[in-house]
C-alpha cells in the first residue's frame, strides 16, 4: 500500500522502532561493548606479545645458554708398567694429588690401601682420545725403587701398563668466572637426585611449572612456624630466576619469573629442565670463582666425582642450595650439619636411605676435603709455556669459554720435586759463598731427550708464583754452552778436525775494524800450549775455542747452531765463539736437545693434544724428529760431553750422582760470573739450569760451582737412566797411543777414542813407545796460527 | 566491567602467587661480574638446550665422554707367542727396564710386557683402520723405551700409511740411528726409506 511505503520513508530519519522499544539500557550496553572490544583486544594482544616476548627470552636463556665452559688442562697421566723406577712414597703422593682415598677396603673406586711396598688401588676409568682406560682393582708390588709387578686382583694376571688418569693442573676460566662440571642427569645419583626433590620440590614431576599445592603447603608452614621457613619456588622456578643476571625481587620479576617457568615447562621435558637445574645451581663462592652445578660442588666439597659421594654427602649439597653462604660448611659448620641431618632424616623417610643407618649417618662429620683449591694454576710457568703454545692456535676467548680439554706433558711429581731442590739449593748457594740472601734467581727445564716433551719447568726460585717465567723470556749470554756447537761443526769435517787434533791455546789477540783489541783469557788464566780437540772441550780453554772457531768461520757455527734449532738472529762476530750471544734457558733446551736426541731434532713441546668438550681431538702435536747434523758427529761430540762431566769442568756432579750413572754435559759461566749454566742429559732426561741475578750483577758463580750444583741434585732426584749411546755405524772405536798420536793395535796401551771411518790416524807400527815406524796421515793438518785470520776483521 | 574485573583477579592471582615465593634464608644471587649483558651466544643447530644432546663429561675424573673412536687397551698379554715370553722377561724385566735399548747385539732382546701390551694394540689399531690412534699407542711405547729402535721403525711405518713420506724417512732414519748392528732392522728402515722416497716423488 502506498501510505505505507510513505510512512516508511517518512520514518527514516528518526531512530528505528525495534531499538527505541528497547529502552534507554541499550545505547550504553552498546557503546561499553565496544569500548571494552577495544579495550580487551588490544591488552589480549599485548598480552600475547608479552608472553610471546618472555617465552622467547627464556628459550633465549634456556637454549642458547650455551654454558661458558672453563678449558680444563691436565698433566701427563702416570703410566704404571712391571720394572719402571718408582718410589712407592712418591707413587702415593701422586695418588692423593689425584684424590685417591687411603681406605680399609678397596671396593669403592678411588680408594686405595698401602701395607709397606704392597699397594691396592681400584683405580678409576678416563676416556682418553686413544683409547679408553678402565678402571681397574689392581695390586702393585715395589721392590728397591721399582715397581716390582702389576697384579689384577680380579684374576690374579699380570697387566702390561696401566694408565691413570691425569691430573688437572689448571682451567682458563671464563671472564666471568662461573665455574662448572657439566654432567649430564644419568650420571647424578638417583638418591640425590631424589633427595633434592624432596627437599626443594616434592611435586616436581607433577605440577606445571607454578605449584600451587606447594605455595598453600609454604604458607601454612610458615604461619605455623611463624618465620619464612619455605619456599614455594618450584626447581623450575629457581632455575629461570638463575637465567637473570641481577636478583632484584621486585613484583615484575617475580611475575616474568613465573610465567616463564610456565613456558618453559610447556616446552621442555621434566628431565630437560631437572639436568639444566643440576648444572646452574649455585654452591657457592671460591674466591673469584663460583662453584655452580652440582658435578663442580662435589669436587669442591669432597674432591670426589658424584659416583663416590655417600648418603651424608649428598644431603649437605642439597642442604648448601637454600643458601649456600648461610649454610657454608666450611664457615657455618653447625648450622650446615643440622640441616643436613634435618635432610639425612628426610631422606631416611623417604627410604632413600636405609632408615637404620641415620643414626650412624647423622653422627658422622661432614666430609669435607681439606685441600686447596682448585682454583689457581699450581704451576705458573709451565701455564704461562702452554698458554704461548696455544695463543698460537686458539683464540683466548676459545680457550676460556669451550670447555677445551687440554693434556700436556707435565710430569707433576717431577715438578714438585724440583720446585723444591731448587729452592733449597740456591739458599744452600748463597750460604756456602756468602752472598747475600734471596738475591740469586734461576730458571730450569727439564724434557725427554728423544721426544722434546718438557717435564718440568721452573720460572723463579720461587715455585708457585706467577712472576717473570725466567725459563721463557730471561735471555742472557750463555758462555761455554755455546762451545759445542763450534766443536760439532768442526767434528762435523773429519778430513780436517778428529776429537785428537791438536789446537793451540796460545795468547790471542784480534783487533777488530774500529781496531779494538779482543785478549780473550782463559777462565784459570793460563796458556795450555798444544791442547788435543777433546781436552780443549772438557776443559772449556777460551784461547783454544777462538782458534778453532776463527778456522771454521763464525757463519759455519751459526750454521750449527740453527741446525741444533737456535732460531734467534745471531751476531756473527768471533765473540760468538765464547758464548757472546743470548739465549732463553728453553732455547738453550732446544739447542741441546737435538745433541742428546743423536742429531735429530724435536721440536720442545708442552702440549700433547687439545680436545672438544666432546672429548674429540680438535689438534694433536705428534712426536716429529728431523735430522738436522749428522749423527756420527754428534756421537763425537756427546762422547766428549760425556769427558766434560768425567774429567772435565763438570766433574764435581760424580759426587752428587749415584755410582753408575753416566751423564754427559756442558757448563756454562760468562764474563764476571754474572751467568752460571749447565746443559745436560742422561738417556732420558735433559735439563738446562741457570743460575743468575736479576739485576745482572756479578755473584762469583761458575756454571760448576752454581747451575751445575742444582742440576746435579735434581738428577739425583729424579733417576734419570744412564747414559748409554748408540754408536752409529759410520763411527769406529780406535786405540791411539798418547805419545805418538797414532793409531795401535786394541791390546796395546793407549786410549780409545771414536772417530769418523776414514778419518782415523794412521797405523803405528808396533806398541813400543820408541816410534819405528810413522806414517803421516793424508789428510790436511790444522793450519797453526796464521796472519789471515785478520783479514776477518777488514 | 566485568572483563576488566576478570583480567584483574587474573593479574591479581599471579601477583599473589609471585609474593608467596618467599626469599631464602641468608639466600644470595651468585656473584657475577660482568655487566647487564650476557655473553654471546652463538647459533644454535639443535633446538634442545646444548646439554641434553652432546655428550658431556662425566663428573668423575672429568673426563671426557666415551669418544666413539676409542677402544680400550688391553692391559693384558693377549699375544699367545709373547704369553711366553712375557714369563720369562717378566723376571727380568727389572734388569732390562734400565738397560737402554741398545742393539749392539745381534739378536734380539725381548720386548718388556709393557712393551709388548702397547705393540699389540698398536698393530690392532692399525688393522681396524686407525692409525692416529696407533701412532698415539707407539707414542706411548717410546716413551717408556726412548731408544728402542723397533718401535721407531713401527711409527715410520704407521707414518708411511698415513702418507705422511717426509716424516716417515725421518723416523726410519732415527730409528737406524739406534739399530746397531741390527742388520734385519737397517734393511727394513731402507726399504721404508725407498718406499717413502717413491711415494713422495723424489
Amino acid at each position: 500500500m502506498p501510505t505505507t511505503n510513505n510512512q516508511t520513508k517518512g520514518r527514516q530519519a528518526t531512530t528505528p522502532r525495534k531499538l527505541r522499544r528497547k529502552g534507554k539500557k541499550w545505547p550504553t550496553s552498546l557503546y561499553l561493548s565496544r569500548f571494552l572490544l577495544f579495550l580487551i583486544l588490544p591488552v589480549l594482544l599485548a598480552l600475547i606479545a608479552y608472553l610471546t616476548y618472555l617465552d622467547k627470552q627464556m628459550r633465549g636463556q634456556f637454549e642458547g645458554k650455551r654454558w661458558a665452559l672453563p678449558a680444563q688442562v691436565y698433566a701427563r697421566p702416570l703410566e704404571l708398567y712391571a720394572g719402571m723406577t718408582l718410589d712407592p712414597d712418591e707413587f702415593e703422593e701422586s695418588l692423593r694429588r689425584l684424590r685417591y682415598r687411603l681406605a680399609r677396603s678397596t671396593t669403592q673406586s678411588g680408594t686405595y690401601g698401602r701395607d709397606g711396598n704392597r699397594f691396592h688401588i681400584r683405580s678409576r676409568s678416563f676416556f682418553f682420545w686413544d683409547g679408553a682406560q678402565q678402571g681397574q682393582w689392581i695390586k702393585l708390588q715395589f721392590h728397591q725403587g721399582r715397581l716390582q709387578s702389576l697384579t689384577s686382583l680380579v684374576d690374579q694376571q699380570a697387566l702390561g701398563v696401566l694408565r691413570l688418569e691425569p691430573e688437572i693442573i689448571a682451567r682458563i676460566y671464563p671472564l666471568h668466572k662461573e665455574d662448572r662440571i657439566l654432567v649430564r642427569l644419568s650420571e647424578v645419583p638417583s638418591t640425590l637426585v631424589n633427595t633434592l626433590l624432596a627437599v626443594e620440590d616434592r611435586s616436581f614431576h607433577s605440577h606445571f611449572g607454578v605449584d600451587f599445592r606447594g605455595i598453600l603447603r609454604a604458607i601454612l608452614a610458615n604461619i605455623r612456624a611463624g618465620d619464612l621457613v619455605q619456599g614455594g619456588s618450584t626447581l623450575t622456578q629457581q632455575l629461570v630466576k638463575n637465567f637473570f643476571l641481577t636478583s632484584e625481587r621486585t613484583l615484575k620479576r617475580k611475575i616474568n619469573e613465573a610465567i616463564m617457568a610456565l613456558l618453559l615447562e610447556a616446552r621442555y621435558s621434566k628431565d630437560e629442565i631437572l639436568e639444566a637445574y643440576l648444572n646452574e645451581i649455585y654452591f657457592g663462592q671460591d674466591g673469584p670463582r663460583s662453584i655452580h652445578g652440582i658435578g663442580l660442588a662435589s669436587q669442591f666439597y669432597f674432591s670426589r666425582p658424584l659416583n663416590e659421594l655417600e648418603a651424608q654427602h649428598m644431603a649437605l649439597l642439597v642442604a648448601i642450595i637454600k643458601g649456600p653462604s648461610y649454610y657454608n660448611p666450611r664457615r657455618h659448620a653447625d648450622r650446615a650439619r643440622q640441616r643436613r641431618n634435618q635432610i639425612l632424616g628426610a631422606m631416611s623417610e623417604r627410604n632413600l636411605l636405609p632408615p637404620a643407618h641415620l643414626a650412624t649417618l647423622k653422627a658422622t662429620s661432614l666430609g669435607l676435603s681439606q685441600d686447596a683449591t682448585a682454583g689457581i694454576s699450581s704451576y705458573p710457568a709451565f701455564m704461562d709455556l702452554v698458554r704461548r703454545q696455544l695463543r698460537r692456535d686458539y683464540q683466548e676467548q676459545d680457550l676460556r669459554s669451550e670447555g677445551l680439554r687440554i693434556f700436556t706433558t707435565l710430569a707433576p711429581e717431577v715438578q714438585t720435586q724440583v720446585e723444591s731442590i731448587v729452592s733449597k739449593k740456591l739458599q744452600s748457594l748463597e750460604k756456602i759463598h756468602k752472598l747475600p740472601p734471596k738475591e740469586l734467581e734461576s730458571a730450569l727445564v727439564l724434557s725427554g731427550t728423544q721426544n722434546g716433551e718438557i717435564i718440568a719447568l721452573i720460572g723463579g726460585r720461587t715455585a708457585g708464583f706467577p712472576g717473570f717465567n725466567r725459563a721463557l723470556d730471561a735471555v742472557r749470554p750463555i758462555g761455554s754452552l755455546v762451545k759445542p756447537a763450534v766443536y760439532l761443526n768442526a767434528l762435523s769435517k773429519p778430513n780436517r778436525y778428529t776429537v785428537i787434533s791438536t789446537l793451540d791455546d796460545r795468547p790471542l789477540r784480534l783487533k777488530d775494524q774500529k781496531d779494538h783489541i779482543w785478549a780473550p783469557k782463559n777462565y784459570d788464566r793460563r796458556y795450555h800450549q798444544d791442547v788435543p780437540l777433546h781436552t780443549a772441550l772438557a776443559k772449556s780453554y777460551n784461547l783454544a775455542t777462538v782458534r778453532l772457531g776463527l778456522d771454521l768461520g763464525v757463519e759455519e757455527v751459526i750454521h750449527t747452531l740453527t741446525q741444533l734449532g737456535v732460531r734467534r738472529t745471531l751476531q756473527p762476530y768471533p765473540s760468538l765463539f765464547l758464548g757472546a750471544c743470548a739465549l732463553s734457558p728453553i732455547e738453550v733446551t732446544q739447542m741441546y736437545q737435538t745433541l742428546a736426541g743423536g742429531g735429530f731434532r724435536t721440536p720442545l713441546r708442552a702440549i700433547r693434544e687439545v680436545l672438544d668438550v666432546d672429548g674429540r681431538p680438535l689438534q694433536r702435536y705428534p712426536l716429529t724428529v728431523k735430522q738436522t747434523v749428522k749423527p756420527e758427529s754428534v756421537y763425537l761430540i756427546n762422547t766428549l760431553l760425556k769427558e766434560v762431566v768425567d774429567q772435565g769442568t763438570a766433574r764435581s756432579v760424580k759426587r752428587l750422582l749415584p755410582t753408575g750413572l753416566e751423564v754427559a754435559g756442558k757448563t756454562g759461566t760468562t764474563n764476571d760470573t754474572r751467568d752460571s749454566w749447565f746443559a745436560g742429559f742422561s738417556q732420558d732426561i735433559l735439563g738446562v739450569v741457570w743460575i743468575g741475578r736479576d739485576d745482572n750483577h756479578s755473584m762469583r758463580l761458575t756454571g760448576s760451582s752454581g747451575a751445575l750444583q742444582v742440576w746435579g741434585e735434581v738428577m739425583r732426584k729424579i733417576h734419570p737412566r744412564s747414559l748409554q749411546m748408540v754408536k752409529p755405524k759410520d763411527v769406529e772405536i780406535i786405540t791411539i797411543d798418547p805419545s805418538s798420536g797414532l793409531r795401535v793395535s786394541a791390546g796395546c796401551p793407549g786410549k780409545s777414542y771414536p772417530f769418523i771411518r776414514g778419518s782415523a790416524p794412521g797405523w803405528q807400527a808396533n806398541c813400543r813407545k820408541r816410534v819405528v815406524k810413522q806414517t803421516i796421515p793424508a789428510r790436511e793438518q790444522p793450519k797453526k796460527s796464521p796472519a789471515w785470520w785478520q783479514k776477518v776483521f777488514q | 566491567m566485568n572483563i576488566i574485573l576478570r583480567i584483574g583477579t587474573m593479574l591479581l592471582v599471579l601477583s599473589i602467587n609471585a609474593c608467596i615465593i618467599t626469599p631464602r634464608e641468608g639466600e644470595e644471587a651468585p656473584v657475577v661480574q660482568i655487566g647487564s649483558k650476557l655473553p654471546p651466544t652463538k647459533p644454535q643447530t639443535f633446538k634442545r638446550p646444548r646439554l641434553s644432546n652432546q655428550n658431556i663429561s662425566t663428573s668423575a675424573v672429568v673426563a671426557p665422554s666415551r669418544p666413539n673412536t676409542g677402544v680400550e687397551i688391553s692391559p693384558y698379554i693377549t699375544h699367545s707367542s709373547a704369553d711366553k715370553r712375557s714369563q720369562q722377561s717378566h723376571n727380568s724385566s727389572t734388569r732390562r727396564a734400565n738397560r737402554a735399548s741398545n742393539q749392539s747385539q745381534a739378536q734380539r732382546t725381548p720386548d718388556s710386557p709393557a712393551i709388548v701390551a702397547l705393540l699389540d694394540s698398536a698393530s690392532r689399531e692399525q688393522h681396524k683402520g686407525r692409525p692416529a690412534i696407533a701412532a698415539a699407542t707407539l707414542e706411548r711405547a717410546l716413551r717408556i723405551e726412548p731408544h728402542n729402535a723397533r718401535l721407531w721403525y713401527r711409527l715410520a711405518a704407521i707414518r708411511l700409511d698415513q702418507g705422511r713420506s717426509e716424516l716417515a724417512i725421518s723416523l726410519a732414519k732415527k730409528s737406524n740411528s739406534l739399530a746397531g748392528e741390527d742388520m734385519a732392522l737397517r734393511k727394513k728402515n731402507e726399504r721404508l726409506i725407498y718406499q717413502a722416497k717413491r711415494k713422495a716423488g723424489f
